[in-house]
């Protein structure tokens, strides 16, 4: 039997405005064993990676440095490997 | 007796005095305890107006400081007493944003170095057996910690810090006296305006647990209440399983907290400073059916003319 501001102020949290969803910019630290930091504290690695591009490193060419277009799902806790930015 | 004293200016001053309707208010389903009070004023000669302004900080004692916290806001009313809501510092934990990436570490360990980051004081957090493993992008502080408790505990700010604990470890039984020469009477002795609701509003008798992951939807563990759908009908919920989770465990876990009469009551009764949301009170009331032992959802203290009374919602 909440007083009549709390039960309105439960509902809202309950209701809160979800943030925009949009594409995230991570960049790649590791290959072949794929790594990708994403702003200042988070390591993605392939337990949260899907990936929908081969990431590149042989003696030729390293996509290492590169940054790549995330898709967050599962709120937040795993991302689509989308693309390379060119 | 209690005192008010607000730190203003590089100085405490007792403020008590001056101050009429005093109140405040914990729940276990906010974080901060927040405080309202009166100031006297008046525009007339030679009257001082009270050391106080928005951003000092206040603390409430009676004998042993009750609550600590900063005054957010200060309303003024032409001649009228001028009105303060203070906050505890848990308005920080709610307030600010961060993000944190937790690789599998002790839950008691990640609310410390949240803590940590943000100099918040930390009084005491019950051995937590949990590991964190998530990611939490631009979250409130007060949201990360509570997600990484998850359910079966309360978090309060105490003067001396944060505190994190069962609910069933912490019982309460208040006193008051009539006079300071008599002796102390229990406050659950007298109970006024008890009222019970019961509902069925929220009932669910039925769980199905379904599979979470982006392959698609299976339905894993469908459990019922026989008895209950007899009574009320079928009432289902469907809950999506995470990772690492047993559907068993969670369509039990679940049925078992929904599959029942929403009974909620409150009470009011005179006051006690050790009465706080989240501990548990022994109670008997015989017209309403309130026996037992119950767990404090909130409670308003408030004091008026040195009467000191509390409003009690019971879980």
């Amino acid at each position: 039997m909440l007083d009549s501001v709390s039960e309105l102020a439960k509902l809202f949290k309950e209701r809160e405005n979800q943030g925009v969803y949009s594409p995230m910019i991570g960049s790649i630290i590791e290959l072949p064993v794929v790594r990708i930091r994403l702003g200042d504290k988070i390591i993605l690695d392939g337990s949260h990676l899907t990936m929908c591009v081969v990431l590149q490193h042989n003696a030729e060419y390293s996509d290492i440095g590169r940054e790549v277009v995330l898709l967050p799902y599962a709120d937040g806790q795993n991302f689509i490997v989308i693309g390379v930015v060119n | 007796m209690h005192e008010l004293w607000c730190y203003h200016e590089s100085q405490w001053h007792n403020i008590t005095g001056v101050v009429g309707n005093l109140s405040w208010k914990s729940s276990i389903n906010e974080l901060a305890v927040t405080m309202d009070f009166e100031v006297a004023y008046s525009d007339t000669g030679y009257f001082t107006t009270a050391p106080i302004a928005e951003g000092d900080v206040i603390s409430l004692k009676n004998g042993d400081e009750i609550f600590k916290g900063i005054i957010l806001t200060e309303n003024r009313n032409g001649r009228s007493a001028r009105k303060y809501t203070a906050c505890d510092f848990a308005f920080y934990l709610n307030k600010s944003k961060e993000t944190y990436q937790f690789n599998r570490m002790n839950a008691g360990k990640a609310i410390r170095k949240i803590c940590s980051d943000f100099d918040v004081p930390v009084s005491y957090i019950c051995p937590l057996p949990s590991t964190i493993t998530k990611i939490y992008t631009d979250k409130p502080l007060s949201d990360i910690i509570k997600d990484i408790l998850g359910d079966g505990y309360y978090m309060e700010m105490r003067p001396e810090g944060l505190y994190i604990n069962k609910p069933e470890n912490i019982t309460t039984s208040g006193v008051f006296s009539f006079a300071e020469n008599l002796t102390p009477t229990p406050i659950n002795k007298l109970i006024s305006n008890p009222q019970v609701t019961r509902s069925i509003e929220e009932l669910k008798n039925s769980i199905k647990v379904i599979s979470g992951d982006e392959k698609g939807f299976k339905v894993l563990k469908t459990v019922k209440d026989n008895t209950l759908i007899n009574r009320y009908g079928l009432l289902q919920d469907v809950i999506k399983l995470e990772d690492g989770q047993d559907a068993g465990t969670v369509a039990n876990s679940e049925l078992s907290k929904l599959a029942k009469v929403s009974v909620k009551s409150s009470i009011e009764l005179l006051g006690d400073d050790n009465v706080r949301a989240g501990r548990y009170l022994e109670l008997s009331e015989s017209m309403t059916g309130i026996e037992g032992v119950y767990l404090i959802e909130s409670v308003s203290h408030t004091l008026s003319n040195g009467v000191h009374k509390m409003k009690i919602d019971l879980g």
